[in-house]
């Protein structure tokens, strides 16, 4: 069942973009790196998560062959940040979505991602469904273009010639690639702006966190908040949730079990409170979790299909409309949106743009832009309305129903509900008092009766990167 | 520990019946009104006038308490029906009621009309309501629904039959002869008021079971709306799961097993509404003005059903199943996720069992993304006491992911919105009839369903469910496909062409080019407090 299943197999790029190719040896590595970030997240679990005895039902597909066939599982959400919905209502929500936040200041509560001078001025999008939009328009304000991105930062570390981490923080493991830095700026020229220089694309010291001291990204390293990914442009994704390695990771955790007393957790919503792997006001976390999560308790073997990623799946078109001289306007075509990295016919679609097609400009005046388009009547103002039609998507497989039996463990976390804002949640760890302003959510009885919790992750336990 | 937030008491005589508790009578008529701009005066002491003449969700629940006491009886008409002890047509619910023979009106109005309506000190108030599709209406919206834009097709708002008009009345009756007499002094009334009706639809029941005219068992499924009334105080919406130990929190989110409990502000204007955590109040809301409070949305849909095509769609789609042995009665039911008898496919995937069907403490009774526990209800029994609960189905393969009533409501399974939580905060009241006759008697005939559903925002709820859930191969979860049954593709290059995959046939996929539901009309209203429209809209007029 398990062993090295030959040379055939190899992860692929996200989206199998092209790009590796060109690099001797680097689609190896990241074949390679992909599936080390599977192993660790099997073995953290094992070690920190599972009932002690218990084998991860999470497999690395490079080296594990489950019984019988499999069946894969897209797994969806909505591209628009329900967190930022959820805390400051839709209408808000769309103006927001559309800025940058300093990496100084979360968008899902208080606090910040980093500390310190240089991360008050290095800036991110708030965008924690794994699909990030930036809008760009003409010098009359009115929008020509929105960029959508998916592709993750691992992916561009690795072009640029990085070592990467392992998926946890104590992890020793390390990954290291070629990369081709003439490549990335060629890339980066293409797709963002012919004035990109490489050394805009490096840090140029150490950056630091001061809350950790720790070295986030060192000098001369690829900057994934450089200036042409965040402020001037979007190649990938940069919010910081916003990861391979988490979507790895978050895929492993999913696959315990969890319990409250003597009653299995399976509300979404719960799970993820309970669990802790991921923001529990997104539309993608506790929807990916909790789909997994299913599949876990069918017994069943779990992963990810290659080419292990998040993908735009497609985009809602229908009631978007353009000026025609009547009232309602001429439906738009399916050349508005317009995939420029990735597959639109596997739906793993790693960048697009939404504009005006030369076809659909007038002959004469004043070019059309996106912002004289309608969605359902409504004018389109902010880029956040294209998201909100955009469907987000990963692929997971099962297989083997019925092969493991695990003991649930207890939870790791729990969830306390606003009370002004009773849609606001806050993650925190299991015995901890909610925050002042709000009240414990999901605290069912159950806990009740609760035997002695088989296992808990110590606050001094290593982290999987990703963990909220 | 968690436990429930004391649920609101609701303004039972300021809030009109047809919203809560709804009123399901198996008569229901439709008119859609014009106002007479030049003549505004006249409209606004109608609408004062008409106040005291609309029911109430006091009124209603002196019925309904009668109704659900009989609920056994109703059953057992149901069953008669499916049997074919019953004729067709045969109305269960009279027979068992008696001498019930109430006669129910409500009211909404469209934005422009709200706005003609207004006095001139609150004409400007029109502008807090939120909503933008309440604002630009159901034409300006038809194609995000996934209606065809083009002018040339069936279905586009162009050639409805009513089309976003002033006001929507709607009035329920027991009595087919009641309701036309009603009609007909209603009719002069508004005649002497100087509005002119430019829509009026008969709608009925088509047999005691309550089927769609594609044969199924229709309105099965509804959220149940959580807030008290009258001077006792009691649950709008009863609860049927016993209160004990172990069955907590399921006692505290179910009135019957497996509808959950909403709270009100989905619904109605100015009370609380969903927060994270089902069981603790959200937050008020109000998204219109100050005088909105008691009220709802009401989104109007006239849909034509083109029974010929859905059956010729289900025989097609059979033999192109032939190596899986599957029948067009089966390809139905994974289309709609009940059996003819309302049945679920969820608890029954191989054959109806009517005496599941209209069981109403069980038919609604399954969760997709978790198993259904079995559950101790308040009259002792279980809800495995005759069919085993529900198991877990998170990837369809017991009841399709396409299946009509999954792509409405996921339940427990996680979904593109996030979690669980829209299973509670994308749901309507949906209070709709069929028209037309049953197709067996003329299949040439105009036939389908005058949709009713309200909703705090059209937008967030009946368009969400239309456009990003019903109008959408992949939302809300997949593997699974277009809702088959109800469901439009409005894509861009897509010709409308509607797929799924059956998973119980190897994955196979079935397609229809043509729709089976034809949109035919429809519009969007506010449907006022009895205050709202007696003080506000009935306010004196001081203008023409």
């Amino acid at each position: 069942m398990s062993g090295d299943l030959g040379a055939g197999r190899r992860y692929d790029p996200p989206g199998r973009l092209p790009d590796f190719k060109h690099i001797e040896g680097q689609s190896q590595q990241w074949s390679h790196a992909v599936s080390g970030w599977f192993d660790e997240c099997i073995a953290y679990q094992e070690a920190h998560n599972l009932h002690p005895g218990d084998k991860c039902q999470y497999y690395n597909w490079l080296t594990t062959s489950p019984p019988g066939p499999d069946m894969a599982q897209t797994i969806v959400w909505n591209a628009l940040p329900n967190t930022l919905v959820r805390r400051f209502g839709q209408a808000k929500a769309v103006e927001l979505a559309d800025r940058m936040f300093p990496l100084t200041e979360r968008a899902d509560g208080a606090g910040g991602y980093f500390t310190g001078k240089v991360w008050e001025r290095t800036f991110y999008r708030p965008h924690d469904e794994y699909c990030e939009w930036r809008v760009i328009r003409n010098s009359s304000g009115k929008i020509t273009k929105i960029v959508f991105t998916s592709e993750p930062p691992e992916y561009w570390q690795a072009l640029h010639g990085d070592t990467l981490p392992g998926a946890n923080e104590d992890s020793t493991a390390k990954y290291p690639f070629r990369g081709d830095r003439a490549l990335m700026l060629e890339l980066y020229r293409t797709y963002v702006d012919k004035n990109v220089q490489l050394k805009d694309l490096q840090a140029q010291q150490d950056l630091i966190d001061e809350a950790t001291k720790r070295v986030v990204i060192p000098a001369g390293a690829y900057n994934p908040w450089n200036k042409w990914n965040t402020t001037h442009g979007a190649m990938h994704l940069c919010q910081p949730d916003n990861t391979l390695v988490a979507e790895i990771a978050l895929g492993a955790d999913a696959t315990v079990l969890r319990r409250r007393g003597d009653r299995p957790v399976e509300n979404p919503d719960e799970l993820v409170c309970c669990s802790r792997y991921g923001g529990p006001m997104r539309n993608s976390d506790p929807t990916i979790g909790a789909s997994v999560n299913s599949l876990a308790r069918m017994g069943c073997w779990i992963t990810l299909r290659n080419p292990v990623g998040l993908y735009i799946h497609h985009i809602d078109l229908a009631g978007i409309t353009r000026p025609d001289g009547t009232s309602h306007g001429r439906p738009i075509t399916p050349e508005y949106f317009r995939v420029e990295r990735g597959s639109l016919t596997e739906q793993l679609i790693a960048r697009a743009v939404f504009e005006v097609p030369p076809s659909e400009q007038p002959a004469s005046g004043e070019p059309l832009t996106v912002s004289d388009l309608r969605i359902a009547g409504v004018p389109i103002e902010y880029g956040a309305q294209l998201a909100g039609r955009i469907t987000v998507a990963l692929t997971g497989v099962a297989a083997g129903p019925g092969s493991f039996r695990n003991t649930p463990v207890g939870c790791v976390g729990r969830c306390c509900q606003g009370q002004e804002n009773p849609m606001f949640l806050r993650l925190v760890s299991r015995d901890a008092a909610c925050p002042d302003g709000t009240r414990p959510a999901f605290d069912y009885p159950g806990a009740e009766n609760a035997a002695p919790e088989a296992r808990l992750v110590a606050d001094t336990a290593p982290r999987l990167r990703h963990r909220a | 520990m968690t436990t429930p937030d004391e649920e609101p008491l609701l303004d039972g005589d300021e809030i009109q019946g047809n919203i809560v508790p709804g009123f399901l009578k198996p008569h229901m008529a439709v008119l859609a009104l014009r106002l007479d701009r030049d003549h505004l005066a006249r409209m606004r002491r109608w609408c004062h006038e008409i106040a005291s003449k609309v029911t109430t969700l006091t009124t209603v629940m002196r019925t309904r308490r009668q109704v659900r006491a009989l609920e056994h009886q109703r059953a057992e008409a149901k069953l008669s029906a499916l049997s074919g002890q019953a004729e067709p047509g045969a109305l269960g619910l009279r027979d068992v009621l008696g001498d019930v023979r109430d006669v129910w009106l409500s009211v909404a109005f469209s934005r422009p009309a709200l706005q003609a309506l207004l006095t001139d000190d609150q004409r400007d108030s029109v502008a807090a309501f939120t909503d933008p599709a309440f604002q630009l209406g159901m034409a300006a919206r038809s194609t995000a629904l996934g209606d065809p834009a083009d002018p040339a097709e069936q279905g586009h708002h162009s050639k409805w039959a009513v089309c976003d008009p002033d006001i929507l009345l709607v009035i329920g009756a027991d009595d087919e002869g009641d309701l036309g007499d009603y009609l007909d002094e209603l009719r002069r009334e508004l005649a002497d008021h100087g509005f002119g009706v430019v829509y009026e639809e008969l709608g009925h029941k088509l047999d005691a079971v309550g089927s769609e005219h594609f044969g199924f068992q229709d309105g099965v499924s509804q959220p149940g709306v959580r807030g008290r009334y009258g001077p006792d105080g009691d649950f709008l919406t009863p609860r049927y799961v016993a209160d004990m130990a172990g069955q907590r929190p399921e006692c505290w989110l179910y009135g019957l097993p497996g509808q959950y409990l909403v709270w009100p502000g989905e619904f109605l204007f100015g009370h609380p509404g969903q927060g994270s955590d089902p069981l603790l109040r959200g937050a008020e809301r109000l998204p219109g003005p100050h005088w909105s409070r008691n009220g709802s949305y009401l989104a109007f849909r006239r849909l034509r059903q083109d029974v010929a095509a859905f059956r010729a769609f289900l025989e097609e789609s059979a033999r192109r199943l032939l190596p899986w042995e599957v029948t067009p009665e089966k390809i139905g039911a994974d289309v709609v996720g009940r059996w003819p008898s309302g049945a679920p496919v969820a608890r029954t995937p191989g054959e109806d069992i009517p005496e599941l069907g209209v069981d109403r403490l069980r038919n609604d009774y399954f969760e997709f993304g978790s198993d259904a526990r079995t559950l101790v209800l308040t009259d002792g029994e279980t809800t495995d006491r005759d069919h085993p609960d529900a198991d877990a189905d998170p990837i369809g393969l017991t009841c399709p992911q396409f299946a009509h009533i999954r792509k409405v409501n996921s339940r427990t399974a996680a979904n593109d919105a996030g979690g669980r939580m829209a299973s509670f905060t994308r749901r309507i009241l949906r209070r709709g009839l069929p028209y037309g006759p049953l197709y067996d008697q003329d299949p040439a005939a105009d036939r389908g369903l005058l949709f009713l559903s309200y909703q705090t925002s059209i937008v967030d709820q009946f368009e969400f469910l239309n456009r990003q859930w019903m109008g959408d191969s992949a939302n809300p979860r997949s593997p699974g496909g277009h809702d088959m049954l109800v469901g439009q593709n409005g894509q861009p290059g897509e010709h409308r062409l509607r797929q799924c995959a059956v998973p119980t046939a190897g994955g196979t996929t079935l397609a229809a080019p043509r729709d089976f539901v034809i949109p035919a009309g429809g519009g969007y209203f506010f449907t006022p407090s009895i205050t709202a429209l007696r003080e506000v809209l009935g306010a004196p007029a001081t203008g023409r």
